[in-house]
């Protein structure tokens, strides 16, 4: 008996095309609708993830302990070499670069600015995520980088001969004479503002610290499992005594803006799954109330309400499959199109394509947003479009089987 | 005549399939409300990222020296900036308008030594336009008297000093040499960012005019009641301050921000959309699955001689009523939904899984306020009569051109 | 004669029952009551003697000057000791009177020819290797000189005493012995020290020890002369120690190894052209 049933429900589907059309169109535009927002919403947050796990901060930590409340130019991490080489052994690690910070007196002419010179691995830091991201040239040994910032304050020219001087982990007065390369804008708003990019070489040189580091930044392929990570690269028997923090615990304002815009994802995809919903239950409602005279007609032919029912519960079924099928493909293919280039922020700004990478608080926010789905979206939407199929079609379908035949057929 | 009979018709017939006609309104209804209510509140988080953005220390636009834009100097002084600051004020645009002298100095107590960017501020003023001083945990902001400063407290951490305590000021003088001050501390403010705490430091313009011999002040801040006319202030503050003023807007000192801003905008248009698409195609899906049961009913009318285009005409009619009503529920659930964002608001507060409310309540609201106003009324009826409109087209179209005959056959 | 005897031990018994007050604080340990420091008043030199009583002027106008004259050339060694590292720095230095100070590193040899010039307020690097000289932003005063425990402020401020605080004298402080002296600064003076203590030696000569005191009233940071010996005619420590209170593990020696007072040393010596051309 069942399976009749099941048959005409197949046949109903295939009798009136446009009416069934129209209701999986309706479920199939609700999932994509959801999935769209979903991966939209995943795009987003991925992107101020990005931003915090970004240059400036990347995913792990590493420095001398007190470092980063002393600053002192002496709490140096020994031996860098070696041990970036074994943190690069890890096989969830992407990169991790060497740096250092170090507070100068730079000077163009004979009037001193205060400044911090940067050391960095050029090579390693020219790559996407690093801090001189979009260099071209390479920087040349003697040769420096001034941030925009600094460069404007102090007038400070490409070509020109400068001074820098500070004080040499020794102790001693570090000084040395350089030429700007190039005036830069970097990611890390810091550098911009006071920055004297040098290569680690030359940084190293100029303070007196062969072999040794203020902080090593490293980044990993599996960006979820910073904390897993810094707590191996604890263990590293080189590490012993440094302080080695993922990104959570150095930043842990920047995470507080994290979940807050995870939040707000989560708010804007229950708006729109609520405005799915609601147009599917119409969509079905009124469907399923304005085949009552069919409902009637069957009745009068003798079918049982019950089986009326059913009927109407299987319809609800196959077409909320059908449509989520569909739904489910639409998005899918959505954020595959948009995946390799990402949504670009910029030209629906409408400003032109000049705008700047956003700065929050020092750290630069990509404009491109690259939707991302995960199986859990899917299944969500499945769920509740079954559910509101099923509601949609059971009541209107509960009060036909209730009918007297004559009175539904009149309807 | 036959005017009325397609609208007496459209009336009939809506009023005697009553569960239709409530489906449909409500539906309409509760898509528009949605929308209205997704609308509001991103209204209302652009308006806070934008005010958030402008109380960040930029304000609206600022009034500057005209050299300030070539070399962005701090040193640079207003002429007659009391007279400007009485100009800018006397704008009824404006909310707020207060003064900034900038000095970069050294801050000393004991043996420890700190670099900061010293600001000169009117008291009464700059915690209005400025949200980072607002939070002061001990002590009290500043008052009139000379000689004080309020500090953050990162700076106060790392010189190891509390309120009360007497900083060394050393900076350049004018005349280049070496100019001093003692500034005893009367506050000390957190922002909620460390990064940020250790960047304030704000005394009494009068002090930095003593310390550094300039006399002045380097900009005059504003904040606007309505961002939208900023421009047209801008402008015609501009011809009114002469050419020794520059007058830059926030967009220009902070262009990184203002492209944040519009990234938001951006964003929050796209998720109003797809909102908006989803709500639309709702509707029109249910409004067609109605028409098209009706294929019956216009294929008796078109036998029984109407024409083609008052079919029509009855099916805009039916739409229009069905969208006005629509657009009234809609109001009734979005407008009300939209009141209490935007007075109570949406509290993230429990939200923060981390971190304590302090940390970043002053740069970022937590609580979401939505924006509410009279454009809530035309919105909803365009939302709602576009989706009816538009989808009443299409079947009465079609229904204009079935053949009656064949859609009277039985086969359904 | 007779008499003057008993008037000493009249003054004397008197000072005995005064001093059975016990002291009240730490502090008060250290000093034992201005009257009954005259017992001691033997030991000082007779110029520091007016009235009878301690001539506190004289003391402060001597010490002050200890090291100055007219001009000289004396040879010295920065000793910078941090917890993690040792650092020997000798030099060369010219002064003439209080404004003009030319300081030469001589070794190690990586920063030899390193100079700092002082001219009233100002200060100059100039820095060898590079060739250039660079002048000390007014606003880097209260830095660190030389990565030392002397800030720049120190070197360039022409410490008076007399102008920026009022003093007096507290007492005889046992620990060390000598001469306790407060130096509180008057109210609108621009400083980092809200008072200092300076312990004089019982002579008078030599100064001790000197405390500084935040302007929260906390020891900031001690100074102590050692090693007295004779430099050209006069009798001053060779040795000046600045210890940090709150920074463990830290100190800066100073020591003078050799000082001729009022030798020929011209004013072109203290010019940055000097400087440059001569390197």
């Amino acid at each position: 008996m069942q399976t009749t049933t099941l048959q005409i429900a197949w046949r109903n589907f295939g009798r009136n095309t446009k009416r069934t059309a129209l209701a999986i169109l309706a479920i199939a535009v609700g999932q994509f609708a959801l999935l769209a927002a979903d991966g939209l919403m995943r795009g987003y947050a991925d992107n101020i993830r990005l931003a915090i796990t970004g240059p400036m901060i990347g995913h792990v930590q590493v420095h001398a302990a007190e470092w980063r409340q002393e600053r002192a130019i002496d709490l140096v991490i020994e031996d860098t070499e070696r041990i970036v080489g074994q943190i690069q052994a890890d096989p969830s690690v992407m990169s991790a670069a060497a740096r250092i910070y170090a507070p100068a007196l730079f000077a163009p002419e004979q009037d001193a600015f205060v400044a911090m010179v940067v050391g960095l691995q050029c090579e390693i830091e020219s790559h996407e995520w690093g801090l001189l991201s979009g260099m071209s040239e390479p920087l040349e040994k003697g040769k420096v980088l001034i941030g925009y910032r600094l460069a404007r304050k102090t007038g400070a020219k490409v070509g020109q001969e400068i001074a820098v001087v500070g004080q040499a982990a020794d102790g001693s007065l570090a000084n040395d004479l350089y030429v700007i390369q190039d005036i830069i804008k970097c990611p890390a708003d810091i550098v911009n503002q006071s920055g004297v990019v040098m290569s680690l070489d030359d940084a190293q040189q100029l303070l007196y610290m062969p072999n040794a580091a203020h902080e090593i930044v490293v980044r990993t392929n599996q960006s979820g499992q910073a904390k897993q990570l810094s707590e191996r690269l604890r263990q590293m028997e080189g590490l012993n005594g440094a302080e080695v923090l993922p990104w959570q615990e150095l930043v842990p304002e920047l995470v507080v803006l994290l979940d807050m815009s995870d939040w707000v994802g989560y708010f804007v995809v229950v708006i729109v799954c609520i405005a799915a919903l609601a147009g599917i239950a119409n969509t079905l409602i009124m469907s399923t109330f304005e085949r009552m005279h069919e409902f009637g007609m069957l009745l009068a032919l003798g079918s049982r309400p019950r089986r009326i029912v059913r009927m109407i519960v299987y319809e609800a079924i196959l077409t909320g499959l059908l449509g989520v099928a569909g739904g489910t493909l639409l998005g899918y293919v959505f954020v595959w199109v948009t995946s390799s280039t990402g949504i670009d922020m910029a030209s629906w700004g409408g400003s032109g394509g000049e705008v700047a990478d956003m700065a929050y608080k020092g750290l630069n926010l990509p404009l491109h947003i690259y939707p991302r789905l995960e199986i859990s979206d899917t299944l969500l939407g499945l769920a509740a479009i079954m559910a509101t199929s099923l509601v949609g079609s059971v009541w209107p379908a509960w009060i036909a089987g209730r009918l007297e035949p004559m009175e539904a057929m009149r309807a | 005549m036959m005017f009325s009979v397609s609208s007496k018709y459209a009336m009939r017939s809506l009023l005697r399939h009553g569960r239709r006609t409530i489906l449909s309104v409500v539906g309409i209804g509760v898509g528009c409300g949605l929308c209205l209510f997704m609308i509001a509140f991103v209204r209302g988080e652009n308006k806070m990222m934008l005010r958030a953005a402008a109380e960040s220390g930029a304000g609206h636009f600022r009034v500057v020296p005209a050299k300030w834009n070539e070399t962005r100097e701090n040193d640079l002084r207003l002429i007659d900036w009391q007279e400007a600051r009485k100009l800018v004020a006397s704008m009824d645009e404006v909310e707020v308008v207060t003064p900034h002298a900038r000095k970069e100095v050294l801050l000393g107590f004991g043996t420890r030594v700190v670099g900061v960017e010293m600001v000169g501020v009117d008291p009464n003023t700059e915690q209005v336009s400025n949200r980072l001083v607002r939070n002061v945990v001990e002590g009290h902001y500043l008052d009139g008297e000379k000689g004080i400063t309020v500090i953050g407290r990162t700076i106060a951490t790392r010189l190891r000093v509390e309120v009360d305590d007497e900083l060394m000021v050393t900076a350049a003088g004018a005349d280049g040499e070496m100019a001093c001050a003692m500034l005893r501390i009367v506050g000390i403010v957190e922002t909620g960012s460390r990064d940020l705490d250790a960047t304030i430091c704000q005394v009494n313009v009068q002090d930095v005019e003593q310390i550094t011999h300039l006399r002045g002040v380097g900009d005059l801040t504003a904040l606007v009641k309505n961002p939208k006319k900023l421009k047209l202030i801008v402008k015609s503050l501009s011809e009114k301050l002469g050419a020794d003023y520059s007058v830059v807007t926030w967009e220009q000192l902070m262009p990184e921000l203002a492209s944040g801003v519009k990234v938001d905008e951006t964003w929050t248009r796209l998720t109003v959309s797809i909102i908006m698409i989803v709500v639309f195609l709702g509707i029109a899906s249910a409004q067609l699955t109605a028409v098209l049961e009706r294929r019956k009913e216009f294929a008796v009318l078109s036998a029984v001689g109407m024409k083609g285009s008052r079919l029509v005409q009855i099916m805009v009619y039916e739409g229009l009523v069905l969208g006005l009503a629509g657009a009234v529920m809609g109001l009734a659930v979005g407008a009300t939904s939209a009141y209490w964002v935007a007075t109570k608001g949406i509290d993230f507060t429990n939200m923060y899984g981390t971190e304590d409310m302090s940390v970043s309540n002053i740069l970022i609201d937590p609580v979401f306020l939505g924006d509410f106003g009279w454009w809530l009324v035309p919105l909803a009826f365009v939302l709602a009569l576009t989706a009816t409109i538009l989808s009443s087209l299409y079947p009465a179209w079609y229904a204009a051109k079935t053949d009656p005959a064949a859609a009277l056959r039985v086969e359904h | 004669m007779k008499v003057r005897i008993i008037d000493t031990m009249v003054v004397i018994l008197c000072m005995a029952t005064a001093v059975l007050g016990a002291p009240t604080d730490a502090n008060d340990a250290n000093n034992v009551p201005i009257a009954d420091a005259n017992k001691v008043l033997s030991k000082l030199d007779t110029g520091f003697i007016k009235d009878g009583k301690l001539d506190l002027d004289a003391v402060i106008e001597y010490v002050e000057d200890m090291y100055r004259s007219k001009s000289s050339i004396s040879q010295m060694t920065l000793i910078v000791t941090k917890p993690r590292q040792t650092r020997e720095v000798a030099m060369k230095v010219w002064t003439r009177g209080k404004e003009k100070a030319l300081i030469v590193i001589e070794s190690p040899a990586r920063e030899k020819g390193t100079a700092t010039l002082k001219v009233k307020k100002n200060m100059w690097n100039y820095l060898p290797r590079i060739k250039r000289t660079i002048r000390i932003p007014p606003s880097m005063m209260l830095a660190s000189w030389m990565g030392s425990d002397f800030t720049n402020d120190d070197l360039v401020r022409e410490a008076s005493y007399r102008e920026d605080y009022t003093y007096k004298l507290i007492g005889w402080s046992k620990d060390p012995n000598g001469w306790l002296v407060s130096f509180n600064a008057k109210p609108d003076v621009v400083g980092l020290w809200k008072r200092w203590e300076l312990v004089v030696s019982a002579n008078g000569r030599i100064p001790l020890v000197a405390r500084y005191y935040d302007r929260k009233n906390r020891l900031s940071r001690t100074m102590r002369w050692s090693e007295v010996r004779e430099f050209d005619g006069r009798q001053l420590p060779a040795k000046m120690e600045m210890v940090p209170e709150d920074k463990k593990g830290q100190k800066t020696d100073l020591v003078y190894e050799e000082i001729d007072f009022d030798v020929d040393v011209p004013e072109s010596t203290f010019s940055l052209s000097r400087l440059e051309r001569k390197r």
